[in-house]
């Protein structure tokens, strides 16, 4: 892995098209502004591994395993 | 109106029960409108009924059945995408999508993305809590019931 260390303003260069700047450094928190192309897909890591969750998330659940999961639940109460 | 679901079949619901996400659920952005479905009012464990696909539905569940001290801190992007002022927090419902396994004793709850809901108006989204500890597999049968300052 490529690790460059960049000041406030400055900014980095991803092949010929994308420009990532370094635009307010605060505390632990980074804000960058990116310039690229309107094609291509820009997302924060974490709503990927979110969607991916979501996506597993929906699956058949018969009532009767619906029923197991609530007397499940009831009983850690 | 009338919805249909695979697993509860045709019926009616009133355009008040009606949830509307102001920002899809992640991987579901082309579907906004939801129903909570249960099969008793004391349930703490539902499906969030699409109302246009009867085959999308997801399992929720109430965070205070698992973790009585859940703490969700939401982002001022999300306070700013709920519309809503600071002091109407406590008008927000939190709901956790859960997956169910194969062998139910497995299945996990994401606490890290709750979907809220504005009980007085029914808008939603799924948020990204600032809740650094808040994981996103935590098991639903826990026996760490003192919180999840653990997990």
């Amino acid at each position: 892995m490529l690790i460059i260390k960049r000041k406030k303003n400055e900014s980095i260069l991803i092949g010929d098209n994308i420009e990532i700047i370094i635009s307010e450094i605060s505390g632990d928190k980074v804000k960058v502004a990116i310039n690229a192309p309107n094609d291509v897909r820009i997302i924060r890591k974490e709503i990927k591994e979110t969607s991916e969750f979501n996506k597993n998330a929906v699956v058949d659940l018969s009532k009767d395993k619906l029923k197991a999961l609530k007397i499940g639940l009831k009983k850690m109460q | 109106m009338k919805i249909t679901s695979r697993e509860f079949g045709e019926f009616e619901i009133k355009d008040e029960d009606v949830i509307k996400f102001n920002r899809p659920i992640f991987g579901f952005e082309d579907k906004d409108s939801f129903v909570i479905l249960k099969d008793s009012p004391e349930d703490d464990i539902m499906y969030l009924q699409s109302i246009d696909d009867e085959n999308l539905h997801f399992i929720i569940v109430d965070p205070y059945a698992i973790l009585p001290k859940y703490e969700p801190q939401l982002s001022s992007d999300d306070i700013e995408v709920l519309k809503i002022k600071k002091s109407e927090i406590s008008d927000l419902r939190y709901m956790l999508i859960a997956i169910i396994t194969e062998n139910i004793e497995n299945s996990v709850v994401n606490l890290k993305n709750p979907i809220v809901i504005n009980s007085k108006n029914k808008q939603a989204i799924q948020a990204m809590l600032e809740n650094e500890d808040y994981i996103m597999r935590y098991p639903l049968f826990s026996n760490d019931k003192a919180g999840a300052s653990s997990c």
